[in-house]
């Protein structure tokens, strides 16, 4: 483990020309060290692995120092841009932390590092997701002036993500927490134009408000519950630890930070804004880091919530409303990269929203779902990056045809749209399950129903636009596209990974997710050779797989019309040339006020999931 | 699980005689329709003389994205339609024939030509429309029976599941592309929408997968009804289905098209609050409150 965070963060910072050579090499022993971690795990027979603190002595020191000095950075930004939010978000979070490291300095929390199945799952879609991001990326980045400082962002990122999931010392956490901000807000601002700039600062201003979050609720914590390893509070809060008393008020705080590190609704509009940073760092935001840490925070908290009803409710309707607001605003959107983030947000209130519904059935699928969803919208921003750097647009309108100018891109982004929406893939998978996990909770059906139809309609009318051709008898070869090749490699790698995995969704459940679910949920889900089962249906998943894969197969190699089959299009006898406009119906839902209607419900909301555990703490000391 | 030959005997028999019901219930629904118009009308059988035509003529297309997806469209339709008489997950029925629906929108995208792109726009705004409903009715059915798996309904759903009947029945009139919703397809107007660039087998095909739709569609009206005795059951399921396809011809004959954006509203409100109101029936009547 020690050459995920130590080796990383070395190797990011070596400057030179040759940059791909150290970025290679870190990518390379992060995927293999993840995997190390899966292999060794199992075949121990592990469900959770723990590291000591002592040996780590120096490192405790490092991060308090280094802590201190990223809050501090924080503050300087805000002097420095003039912007007194971020001041005061800085200035908020030294204060308590200042407090709280006084008055628990010197003891040491044990177990350091615990890693169990929910932290495995994460470090390999971090390190493995991540680090094809980063291989592709080099390719993508190869005309940048900037480029040791942006892979040494980018690989941080990825160190910081890993030490964030393995952290058991809540102090850690925040480090590590607080260090994604960073890295965010540079990758953000990295191309230092006035709109990157701009976005960077709101992106800094939304987090580092979540981070002021995530400190009084550590503070409350240490305050409530007496301690500051994870795995203690979570047990004693859901009854089975030394302290009885159950506050919800350090969770709904801590649960709010997550919100804005994930996006929900009323946070979005920062992860919205961020798609003005190159492509790799929409993709790695978006699939494997950053977001992906809010949720993972939530699914941590998830065995904790069962005893807070009124905030798992509140967690699950913040989720389901994210799901459904973005859906239908990614209808009205034209941009491709603003559309991916709407669709990421929505999956990310998916997850949000099983943690809330807290049942097995429920975290099974949230923790299927952040797995396939980290692989496919990885490849659809990838496939949308190229698509940017060879025809310098991100309109939809104007991808128009695209299958016969590249199809190589073409084929991957069908293959990423089809595993985000359509049976039967893995992504599926997970939906419907979170389908059948709804139904415990039937107001979240409503959300859901709306949100799965219109999810169908903005990613079918976009890989539509793309599908369009005219009248040919064979399409371009893809094999021959003259795509350049670390393109083809890493774009190849997610579309094998996003297919193949879904083949193999019954090792995923039983080895991965599984393990996590069983000591507090118990199990709901299983897999056989051919189906995966839940305590309400079954899905042939292979079957399926296996039905659609030889079709497309099949079809697409035997189907060359002749010549003298072709025909032209019908235009009802006139013969000019026709221009088709894009369906955003604006007409049906004014963006403005879906997201001002959705903000506004979504503060309530939080109002609610706020001051509800305020209230129940302080009536004690009246 | 050991399967029941003379189950699987039957499952295969319900699978292949289900398209051919369709084709007569279709070639019945014009005779009828005819009727209500004072026409004489095609014979019932008329339906099966259009598809041997269309399978015996010569095939044109513009590209080969066309037909994958027609064909993906039959293949997943028909995969969807086996699952239900398998006895499947409800929901994945659902999604599946779903994913048909997509198909057959992809690859009347592949084609560039207006009327099948504006065809397959107004296709997705139909989706947007009868989805919401179709699973929420479908979601209900798990709320209250505690599974989603056909072979394990067997109760009777029709009295306490009446009002999602109802919300269901919008959706068969979209399916069946009848007014005031025959939005995509839209005769006179948008020629005839996601299959204007069609023609032949691959028309053939695409009517066929249609077939299969309205197959599972009809499959999930008839588990509303079931009883004891086998022969009521089916009487019962029949007489569903036929009172749904009578009502649907009603409308069809009485009412002009609307515009698409009049179909989402109407569908999504009507139908949700319809089974809101069965959710909260459900709830009570599982609390006890009657």
């Amino acid at each position: 483990m020690a050459p995920l965070v130590g080796g990383l963060a070395s190797l990011g910072f070596r400057k030179g020309r040759q940059i791909a050579v150290p970025v290679l090499a870190t990518t390379l022993v992060v995927m293999a060290a993840s995997v190390l971690l899966l292999f060794d795990m199992n075949s121990a027979g592990m469900t959770e692995f723990e590291m000591s603190e002592e040996g780590l002595g120096p490192m405790t020191w490092a991060i308090m120092v280094l802590d201190f000095a990223l809050m501090a950075y924080f503050v300087i930004t805000g002097l420095r841009l003039r912007n007194n939010l971020v001041i005061a978000f800085g200035a908020l979070q030294i204060v308590p932390m200042a407090l709280l490291e006084a008055s628990v300095f010197g003891e040491p929390v044990e177990p350091a590092f615990v890693v169990d199945y929910l932290a495995v799952v994460m470090a390999l879609v971090i390190s493995i997701v991540g680090s094809i991001i980063c291989i592709y990326a080099i390719k993508y980045m190869e005309h940048d002036s900037a480029q040791p400082r942006f892979f040494a962002a980018m690989l941080i990122f990825l160190g910081a993500m890993n030490g964030a999931v393995f952290a058991n010392n809540l102090l850690w956490l925040f480090f590590f927490w607080e260090a994604t901000t960073l890295c965010s807000y540079l990758l953000i601002g990295h191309e230092r134009t006035a709109e990157a700039n701009e976005s960077a600062v709101r992106a800094l201003v939304y987090t580092l408000g979540g981070g002021v979050a995530l400190a009084m609720g550590i503070v409350l914590v240490e305050h409530y519950y007496g301690s500051l390893s994870i795995a203690e509070v979570l047990a004693s809060a859901a009854g089975g630890g030394p302290v009885a008393a159950v506050a919800f008020l350090p969770f709904a705080l801590m649960a709010l930070a997550a919100f804005t590190k994930s996006a929900q609704v009323p946070f979005q509009s920062w992860l919205l804004g961020a798609m003005v940073a190159p492509t790799p760092v929409s993709a790695l935001l978006h699939s494997s880091t950053m977001v992906k840490l809010g949720v993972y925070w939530l699914l941590r908290m998830s065995p904790a919530l069962g005893a807070m009803t009124e905030l798992a409710w509140s967690i699950a309707l913040v989720g389901g409303l994210s799901f459904l607001s973005t859906s239908i605003l990614a209808i009205a959107e034209r941009n491709s990269k603003r559309v991916l983030a709407y669709s990421t947000i929505g999956n990310l209130g998916l997850i949000t929203m099983c943690v809330g519904i807290n049942t097995s059935l429920a975290i099974s699928a949230a923790i299927i779902l952040l797995l396939f969803h980290a692989i496919s919208k990885a490849l659809l921003f990838m496939c949308v990056g190229v698509v940017k750097r060879e025809t310098g647009s991100l309109d939809i309108d104007s991808m128009a045809g695209l299958r016969d100018r590249m199809p190589f891109v073409s084929i991957a982004f069908g293959i990423g749209v089809f595993t985000i929406m359509l049976p039967p893939f893995g992504m599926f998978a997970s939906k419907w399950l979170v389908a059948e996990a709804s139904i415990s909770l039937p107001l979240l059906m409503f959300l859901l129903a709306m949100g799965f139809a219109a999810t169908i309609v903005y990613y079918s009318k976009w890989l539509g636009r793309i599908l369009q051709a005219g009248t040919r008898s064979e399409g371009p070869s893809p094999a021959k596209d003259s795509l350049s090749r670390v393109y083809k490699y890493t774009l190849g790698a997610l579309v094998v990974g996003a297919i193949g995995i879904s083949f193999l969704i019954k090792w995923v459940v039983d080895y991965l997710v599984n393990p996590y679910v069983e000591p507090t949920f118990g199990v709901s889900v299983g897999g056989s050779s051919i189906s995966i089962f839940s305590t309400l249906g079954e899905f042939p998943i292979v079957v399926f797989l296996i039905i659609v894969g030889l079709m497309f197969l099949v079809l697409g190699m035997l189907v060359r019309p002749r010549q003298e089959e072709l025909s032209k299009p019908y235009l009802c006898g006139e013969s000019y040339e026709f221009e088709t406009g894009g369906f955003y119906l604006t007409n049906m839902f004014d963006k403005d006020r879906v997201t001002t209607y959705s903000n506004l419900v979504a503060v309530v909301l939080l109002v609610v999931m706020i001051s509800i555990p305020l209230l129940l703490e302080v009536d004690p000391w009246l | 699980m050991a399967l029941n030959l003379s189950d699987a005997a039957l499952q295969v028999a319900l699978f292949v005689l289900a398209p051919i019901a369709i084709g007569l219930l279709l070639g019945i629904d014009r005779k009828v329709t005819a009727r209500m118009q004072n026409r004489v009308g095609p014979p019932i059988v008329q339906p099966f003389y259009d598809l041997f035509k269309l399978f015996a003529k010569r095939p044109m297309l513009m590209n080969n994205g066309q037909v994958v997806f027609a064909v993906a469209c039959l293949v997943l339709q028909a995969a969807a339609f086996a699952l239900f008489v398998a006895g499947g997950d409800l929901l994945i029925v659902f999604f599946i024939s779903g994913a048909g629906s997509v198909a057959l929108v992809l690859g009347a995208f592949s084609a560039r030509s207006p009327y099948s792109y504006y065809g397959s726009q107004r296709e997705l705004m139909q989706v947007l429309a009868y989805e919401p409903v179709l699973l929420l009715a479908i979601l209900l059915i798990g709320y209250r029976e505690g599974t989603l798996m056909v072979r394990d309904l067997e109760v009777n759903l029709l009295p306490g599941l009446a009002l999602a009947l109802i919300a269901l029945f919008v959706v068969l009139v979209i399916k069946l592309q009848k007014s005031p919703y025959d939005i995509a397809t839209a005769h006179q107007e948008i020629v005839s929408g996601p299959y204007v660039e069609y023609s032949g087998p691959y028309l053939g095909v695409t009517k066929l997968s249609h077939w299969f739709e309205l197959a599972t569609l009809l499959g999930i009206f008839t588990l509303f009804f079931w009883d004891e005795n086998l022969a009521v059951s089916i009487a019962g399921k029949l007489a569903i289905v036929a009172a749904a396809m009578f009502v649907a011809q009603v409308i069809d004959n009485s009412t002009a098209r609307l515009t698409r954006e009049r179909m989402v509203r109407f569908t999504v409100t009507f139908g949700t609050l319809l089974i809101a109101l069965n959710v909260v029936l459900v709830f009570l009547s599982k609390e006890g409150v009657f």
